[in-house]
């Protein structure tokens, strides 16, 4: 068998690649956003004084987090259109981007919502004692103390977060979207995957090449945040 | 009613272990009240009860005639008992996110409602007064514990509390930082303030003090004029305590 591996083509496939760059980024962008909004509800939940909101969201974090996200596409792909059928509900015209940034909305909202839970404990209650002190109310207190140091705390995390999301709209490709991942794999099939190891090395460089971007990003947005605020922290 | 606090048969528990027993105190404009006890004896609790950080179970507080039922009480009170009161923390609790000179505006801004720049103005009178004005713009994070405990001070008189309340305000502190806090709680006993404050310094006590209450599971022992109480204490249980903490 003879070696047809060529190193010097897989630059050259980058281009392709990223052709489907828009897809991924709405993806990703949409997940967060929603993921956020949702992970927002679940964590005031579990920070409430009502037992049954603390037990319910507990319960759809562990859910959320111990469930592969490539099972959770394919029980929302194949079997949600499956049950809705039986109520009477045709679901075979929805696009197929939708249920992918639905499961992984669902998914990083537990990992959201567990990561400002911990970082709104991690502000310490006396800072919001001294807000009451001195008449505030418990919204103002909220968003002018809490918050901001809340949100401080968060940064590596919601860095790491949204590193774990980028690489995980990668399984898009598993019910045929066509994003970078699914775009490799489209070139690989045109040339009967005679080309698929450098296509594949080509789209492994660019995830890896937006992933140093995010993770630098976070570091100076980290530095910026917190300057001179916490100095034992960094 | 001419008495500038009145608290009323005060009742804390915490689950099914009770703090206070039904305290009373009344306490007028200007007297500066220390509070004395064992650790565990309710005064910490007490003095949190006064702005509701901790709400009492019974019981009735009233902060120049403001009057707030312990058990029967909404939002806007506890709002407007806390806006009569100020309080000062063992832990200074400034807040982290903001300077020093954002620290003592904020409530200026976001309670009294001043414009940016009257309240800037006035904070740095306060800053200067408790000798912080070459520190304003260092983050809490950045600053020594008295530094730190002295902004919490201004933070809180800032407020023009009818009543300031200091929860062990040395006792987080470096013993040699002790002294500049001290003075500076001394110097705002002498404008005239109502003061309560709990504290392990007999002699702060001996030399600010215009009452000292001495507190014992969930009851006020004994009371009365510094000289007299720390002196001569009347109850045995008094007496012991002082003889281990002088």
């Amino acid at each position: 068998m003879t070696n047809t591996f060529k190193p010097e083509t897989i630059l050259g496939y980058i281009p392709g690649v990223l052709k489907a760059l828009p897809i991924t980024m709405e993806i990703l962008f949409l997940s967060l956003l929603i993921g956020s909004i949702l992970g927002a509800l679940i964590a005031t939940a579990n920070l409430s004084n009502n037992i049954l909101l603390r037990k319910m969201s507990s319960g759809y974090i562990s859910f959320m987090r111990g469930i592969p996200t490539l099972v959770l596409i394919f029980l929302l792909y194949l079997g949600l259109p499956q049950i809705a059928l039986n109520i009477g509900i045709d679901m075979s015209n929805i696009n197929k981007s939708i249920y992918i940034i639905a499961c992984l909305s669902l998914n990083t909202s537990a990992n959201l919502a567990e990561m400002m839970r911990s970082s709104y404990l991690a502000v310490g209650k006396g800072q919001c004692e001294a807000a009451y002190s001195i008449g505030m109310k418990s919204f103002t207190a909220f968003r002018r103390i809490v918050l901001p140091q809340a949100f401080g705390i968060a940064i590596p995390t919601l860095g790491n977060n949204i590193i774990i999301l980028l690489k995980d709209t990668s399984l898009a490709f598993a019910i045929g979207v066509i994003d970078m991942m699914g775009k490799g794999r489209a070139l690989s099939a045109a040339s009967y995957g005679s080309n698929r190891l450098e296509v594949y090395m080509a789209t492994g460089i660019i995830f890896w090449v937006l992933c140093i971007i995010l993770e630098y990003s976070s570091k100076s947005a980290e530095k910026a945040y917190t300057k001179g605020r916490k100095q034992s922290a960094s | 009613m001419e008495y500038m606090v009145q608290l009323e048969n005060i009742h804390k528990s915490f689950g099914k272990n009770q703090i206070l027993k039904g305290v009373n105190m009344n306490i007028r404009k200007g007297e500066v009240v220390v509070i004395l006890g064992p650790s565990g004896s309710g005064k910490t609790t007490l003095l949190r009860t006064i702005n509701f950080l901790d709400s009492a179970n019974e019981g009735s507080i009233s902060v120049s005639n403001f009057k707030v039922n312990c058990n029967k009480h909404s939002k806007s009170q506890v709002i407007e008992l806390r806006r009569k009161t100020a309080m000062v923390f063992q832990n200074y609790n400034l807040f982290q996110n903001k300077t020093i000179l954002e620290n003592v505006m904020e409530g200026l801004i976001v309670v009294k409602k001043y414009n940016k720049k009257e309240a800037k103005k006035v904070s740095m009178e306060i800053l200067d007064k408790v000798g912080l004005l070459e520190r304003c713009d260092y983050y809490p994070s950045q600053l020594s514990g008295g530094q730190q405990q002295r902004a919490g001070i201004a933070r809180a008189l800032i407020m023009d509390p009818d009543v300031i309340l200091f929860d062990e305000p040395t006792s987080a502190l470096d013993p040699e930082l002790v002294g500049e806090v001290l003075n500076t709680i001394k110097a705002v006993s002498q404008t005239g303030i109502t003061m309560i404050v709990v504290t392990h310094e007999i002699s702060f006590a001996k030399e600010v003090a215009s009452r000292v209450v001495f507190m014992e599971g969930g009851n006020i022992v004994e009371e009365g004029k510094p000289t007299e109480m720390l002196v001569n204490p009347k109850e045995p249980r008094t007496q012991q305590f002082l003889k281990r903490i002088i």
